[in-house]
């Protein structure tokens, strides 16, 4: 989970510009809470402050900690949250979670494992565009299912422009088809996306409902992209075809390889994965709380690597943990939560409610569009952490496995490919791509095809949502 | 700093002129030039420039063209450029340093007009404008075939009167380029690169294609990465590499690999066209965070500037 600092220089004019817009927007919403919506004082403040924290991720990328560092004192300095609340609702197992698996993925990178994926790649025999691109996205899925979707863009990246620079062919279009697979990947598990492991924890879904309701949905939804995404593109790939061609004729190769001692690292990630998946049989064969076992698995993986690879365990706790993404989860799921303590998601679901009727087919799209638009442009766990509570409401206490987590889960992750801002791993990508190649995309040039692969997959997991929903009701 | 117009003719006058001074060493001629520029400004502390002088006619001259030498120095007590002029029918052998426009070169053709410029100290500019509108002048093989038949300073003067020429307002990047330096062809193989970057010692090469257009360049980083790619490098175990493995493939391939295969396109590199400011080599290199900027003619290659260069050019010579 690792962030690229795009705006890490500001002019103090820009800056001022900026700070000025965040407070007449967050000024007018508190305004309008107040006088218009009724809300009383508490849920003015918690509101105001989360929309803060919203606007900070847009306008100061570089500031958002510091703001959240801020934020969450106000709320609980003012009363509208007590360290209580804080404390239940932070979620720290999920951040435990998350540092594990960033412990893991130093090792696996230490140990070669993605050295030797992507050499397994570039020595694949009869390569063709269309196999690349199926391939490349294919594995950005996969990688992004087992580990997390920056992990994976971080090695794929490495890979799309280990064979453009070969082929010399512009690496835009390949990178942004591997981001968008990514994306859509992270869906799949628990372990694709933070809002899998956050949706995961707080409706008591387990790593077995995942790969039998999201994973297949992942997967046409994914096949249904690449398929666009092969028309879309269909120019760059036909270009990657003859140079290819040309290629082969010298018999040169996509890029060096080596004999790399791989079993070690595969070994880790199996034995990770299988930990997690069996994670639920576990805890009903030791009568563990639910998830218990899926929080610890990546634990105690990391405790392994720490111990195995200890001349290195001090790098993977300082440098390969994300510490200030994570420290901006756990001020931002208390900040999330001041507005459940504060009630006002308690309102908007029951505004929902009132207006659409409670009718999950109703409630399934528009559950879904309102996450995807929401991460198009605002960091998708932002969103989640807040709309997890509405949904909750919507769904009720009896119910776990519900179509609603899934439409959340998918508008989330699905909504990130629709612009270049909407999700951690475009952000990083994008960043890779400006730092090697001096290249910016323009915001229109990722919209126009964002937008038709967000809606594609989006409309295709409704679809399968709206057959398989009456099963998951039925299960639950 | 000064940007009026200044005719080259007026730097100097028919007293600082010398004809045919046959039979002298280069270091004999350079003190005469200074005795002139001397006693017309009684304000200059003659000995200390001598110094100056001497010193940096020992790293070598400035040629504009192969017998057209230029020596400068900033130096205290000065408003303004001045000149002394030299010519010499049988030509001197000098110690060259750098070619015409700045490229490097060994000894050459015995030089025949020798230019001494003094320039202001805080004048960064200065003596890269009277280069420039000497190279200027000295365009045409007539027009210094003439200078050298004259013996009389007075006709030498007048010739370069009559010229018209005047220092530009600003240094270009044409004034300040190299333009004899290593480059490749798109027909050659990398084995060719491997060897100018081992003979010659350079971090980058350009490459050029039959119509001299700058097509890439290849630099000695990019021939390490392809060697070893990112994704080796993530591997903290070296033990599948310790013996250089991955580079067996380019010692296997090199002579029959065209160079184009690690050539970095127009992204990855900067240029600026001949007639800019100079000080937009400058802005480029920073905002691009390069530390060689390629001069074009049109799309032509013509020079290279490097960040030395630059400093060496502005801040010092």
């Amino acid at each position: 989970m690792r962030t690229n600092e795009f705006d890490a220089a500001m002019s103090t004019p820009e800056l001022a510009v900026r700070f000025l817009v965040l407070a007449l927007l967050s000024g007018s919403v508190a305004a309008l809470a107040y006088f218009a919506w009724g809300l009383n004082n508490a849920q003015v403040i918690s509101v105001t402050v989360f929309l803060i924290i919203i606007l900070a991720t847009l306008l100061f990328w570089t500031f958002r900690l510091a703001i959240a560092f801020i934020g969450l004192p106000v709320l609980i300095l003012t009363g509208t949250l007590d360290l209580q609340c804080f404390r239940e609702h932070c979620a720290l197992e999920v951040i435990l979670f998350l540092i594990g698996m960033m412990v893991v993925v130093g090792g696996l990178r230490d140990l070669g494992f993605f050295t030797w994926i992507i050499q397994g790649i570039l020595r694949m025999k009869g390569m063709t565009g269309r196999r690349f691109v199926l391939i490349s996205g294919g594995a950005s899925a996969l990688t992004a299912s087992a580990v997390d979707e920056v992990t994976s863009i971080l090695f794929m990246a490495a890979l799309i422009f280990q064979v453009c620079d070969v082929l010399k062919v512009r690496p835009v279009p390949f990178l942004i088809i591997s981001v968008m697979a990514t994306n859509i990947g992270s869906s799949g598990t628990m372990l694709g996306n933070p809002v899998g492991i956050l949706i995961g924890s707080r409706a008591g879904l387990t790593f077995e409902d995942f790969i039998l309701w999201a994973f297949p949905v992942m997967l046409v939804s994914l096949l249904a992209t690449m398929a666009l995404l092969l028309v879309w593109y269909r120019e760059e790939i036909r270009e990657v075809d003859k140079r290819l061609q040309q290629r082969r004729g010298h018999a040169l190769p996509l890029g060096p390889t080596v004999a790399v001692p791989y079993r070690r690292g595969l070994l880790l990630i199996i034995g990770t994965i299988g930990l997690v998946a069996l994670h639920h049989r576990i805890e009903l064969l030791l009568g563990l709380e639910t998830n218990t076992v899926l929080y610890m698995a990546p634990l105690v993986s990391a405790g392994i690597v720490m111990i195995w690879r200890r001349g290195r365990a001090r790098h993977y706790i300082e440098h390969d943990v994300e510490w200030w993404t994570l420290l901006f989860f756990l001020m931002l799921f208390g900040v999330a939560a001041t507005l459940q303590y504060t009630e006002v998601t308690n309102e908007i679901a029951l505004s929902l409610k009132h207006q659409i009727g409670g009718k999950p087919e109703m409630l399934v799209p528009l559950v879904m569009s309102m996450a995807a638009l929401g991460s198009a442009f605002v960091d998708n766990v932002i969103f989640v952490s807040a709309f997890i509570p509405v949904v909750h409401q919507l769904v009720g206490e009896t119910a776990t496995v519900h179509p609603l987590w899934w439409a959340l889960l998918f508008g989330a992750c699905f909504g990130g490919n629709i612009t270049m801002i909407g999700s951690t791993a475009n952000i990083v990508a994008l960043g890779m791509l400006e730092k090697r190649y001096r290249i910016r995309i323009h915001f229109f040039e990722w919209f126009r095809v964002g937008l038709a692969a967000g809606l594609i997959a989006s409309v295709i997991a409704w679809m399968v949502l709206s057959v398989t929903g009456p099963l998951m009701t039925g299960q639950g | 700093m000064t940007t009026e117009t200044v005719k080259f003719s007026s730097l100097f006058t028919p007293e600082q002129v010398i004809c045919h001074l046959e039979g002298l060493t280069c270091e004999q001629l350079i003190r005469r030039l200074i005795q002139l520029i001397g006693a017309a400004n009684r304000s200059l502390n003659v000995a200390d420039i001598q110094q100056l002088v001497l010193r940096r006619e020992r790293c070598g001259l400035t040629l504009v063209r192969p017998d057209i030498a230029v020596i400068h120095v900033r130096v205290k007590g000065i408003d303004k450029l001045r000149i002394a002029v030299a010519t010499s029918r049988g030509g001197l052998s000098c110690t060259v340093a750098q070619g015409p426009a700045g490229c490097a070169a060994a000894e050459l053709s015995p030089v025949r007009l020798i230019v001494l410029m003094l320039a202001p100290l805080d004048d960064p500019a200065g003596y890269l404008r009277g280069i420039s509108a000497l190279a200027q002048s000295c365009q045409r093989a007539a027009f210094v075939d003439q200078l050298l038949s004259f013996d009389d300073p007075q006709k030498v003067w007048r010739l370069f009167d009559e010229a018209n020429h005047h220092l530009p307002a600003y240094v270009k990047a044409r004034d300040m380029m190299r333009t004899d330096f290593p480059q490749l062809h798109d027909t050659d193989t990398l084995s060719t690169a491997i060897d100018m970057f081992c003979r010659l010692g350079v971090s980058e090469l350009p490459v050029i294609d039959t119509d001299g257009d700058l097509v890439g360049i290849v630099t000695e980083d990019e021939l390490i990465r392809v060697c070893l790619p990112e994704y080796i490098t993530w591997m903290e175990d070296l033990s599948p590499i310790l013996n250089f493995e991955p580079f067996a493939q380019i010692l296997r391939q090199e002579s029959g690999l065209p160079v184009l295969e690690i050539m970095l396109f127009a992204e990855r590199y900067a240029t600026v066209d001949e007639d800019s400011p100079a000080i937009q080599v400058a802005k480029v290199m920073l905002r691009r965070d390069v530390r060689e900027v390629y001069v074009l003619r049109d799309k032509s290659l013509v020079g290279v500037i490097t960040i030395q260069d630059f400093i060496h050019k502005v801040l010092r010579s």
